[in-house]
């Protein structure tokens, strides 16, 4: 059985790190994934739901992973995952109706 | 009619989302460059905090952004798209995490004062952050109301009004300095300086700036009320600060 790592500042550390790039690196994906491939098969009002509620609709796969991170007894990559999720979700929050609503 | 316009542009990138972004950055690096000079608490913990504070201010921040525009609220309640396009608030982000963090600290059965360490870096943020909110002008909300002031700022709509946004620009960056320059350190009453401070101040500021009133006081103002009556008992601690 992997022992849990929650001892020591470095592994602890690490996958706080991890977590947190995790979380980047699928927002990055998904992002991609949103403009160029979704479009073509979603609806658009669901489209442009998920998307300007991309606080909300990231729990879709940030959220299992996090329960994944759980059931793995690794409590840094699920800090660094919610981390990221909070963060995501505070930025979404601020921003998109500025952007919606405002001329660039 | 037709939508407000920024401000200032920066192109094509939006300046609330890169100030944002900066805000989260910075204060992260203040935060780093501080924690070098000793905490008394592990890494481990201290990322449990971190973390318990981002999801309390995106929780709170958003409740509190809520109920400080009622009828756009209930207007829109099955809407989740003019949900998330009301936006958030700092005070609500500030109460929210402070709770996060005791319930997390309360937990964990840990009794020390853990947001000294965050107190400058809360600075950091707000005053960077503020900066995209001057630079977004009329669609953020955060301007203040007309003013004949020489100071006044005409966001692009003719009408002179108060910066409020450089108002706590300047107030956030003196209590940053001060909390950063000050002899004794560690006491444990940073955090609590800060959140008692910056919620006087917004209690004040807020009379300067436009919104749905409720008995006479918006939602954030009165939750700056809650939150000052509740912490006013560590005020005599407080003051030591000042002396």
């Amino acid at each position: 059985m992997e022992e849990p790592r929650t001892e020591g500042p470095t592994p602890f550390n690490a996958d706080v790190l991890r977590g947190i790039l995790l979380a980047l690196g699928l927002h990055l994906v998904v992002g991609l994934l949103v403009f160029f491939v979704v479009p073509e098969f979603l609806d658009l009002e669901w489209y442009i739901v998920a998307v300007s509620c991309f606080g909300l609709s990231q729990f879709l796969y940030i959220g299992p992973l996090m329960l994944y991170a759980r059931k793995l007894k690794r409590p840094g990559l699920f800090r660094g995952l919610l981390l990221v999720a909070a963060l995501t979700f505070l930025v979404n929050a601020g921003c998109w109706g500025l952007i919606a609503t405002s001329g660039l | 009619m037709s939508e407000p316009e920024l401000f200032v542009s920066l192109g094509p990138v939006h300046p609330h989302l890169l100030f944002e972004l900066l805000a989260y950055s910075l204060g992260f690096l203040a935060y780093r460059i501080l924690r070098r000079r000793g905490d008394h608490f592990t890494t481990s913990t201290r990322w449990s905090l971190i973390v318990a504070a981002a999801v309390g201010a995106a929780l709170g921040s958003k409740l509190l952004a809520l109920l400080n525009e009622p009828s756009t609220l209930f207007e829109n309640l099955s809407d989740p798209v003019k949900f998330m396009a009301i936006g958030k608030t700092m005070v609500g982000g500030l109460i929210g995490g402070w709770i996060a963090v005791e319930l997390t600290k309360r937990s964990m059965g840990i009794r020390e004062r853990s947001g000294d360490l965050f107190a400058v870096p809360i600075c950091v943020g707000v005053a960077t952050g503020r900066i995209g909110c001057f630079l977004t002008g009329l669609p953020d909300h955060t301007f203040g109301t007309p003013t004949e002031l020489p100071w006044g700022v005409d966001f692009g709509d003719g009408i002179a009004r108060h910066p409020a946004q450089l108002y706590e620009l300047v107030f956030v960056t003196a209590f940053g300095l001060y909390l950063l320059f000050r002899k004794q350190r560690g006491n444990g009453l940073e955090f609590r300086a800060l959140l008692l401070g910056y919620l006087g101040f917004r209690l004040g500021v807020d009379f300067l700036k436009p919104g749905e009133l409720l008995w006479g006081l918006t939602a954030i103002q009165w939750a700056c009320t809650f939150a000052l009556v509740y912490h006013s008992i560590h005020w005599p601690l407080v003051r030591r600060l000042f002396r």
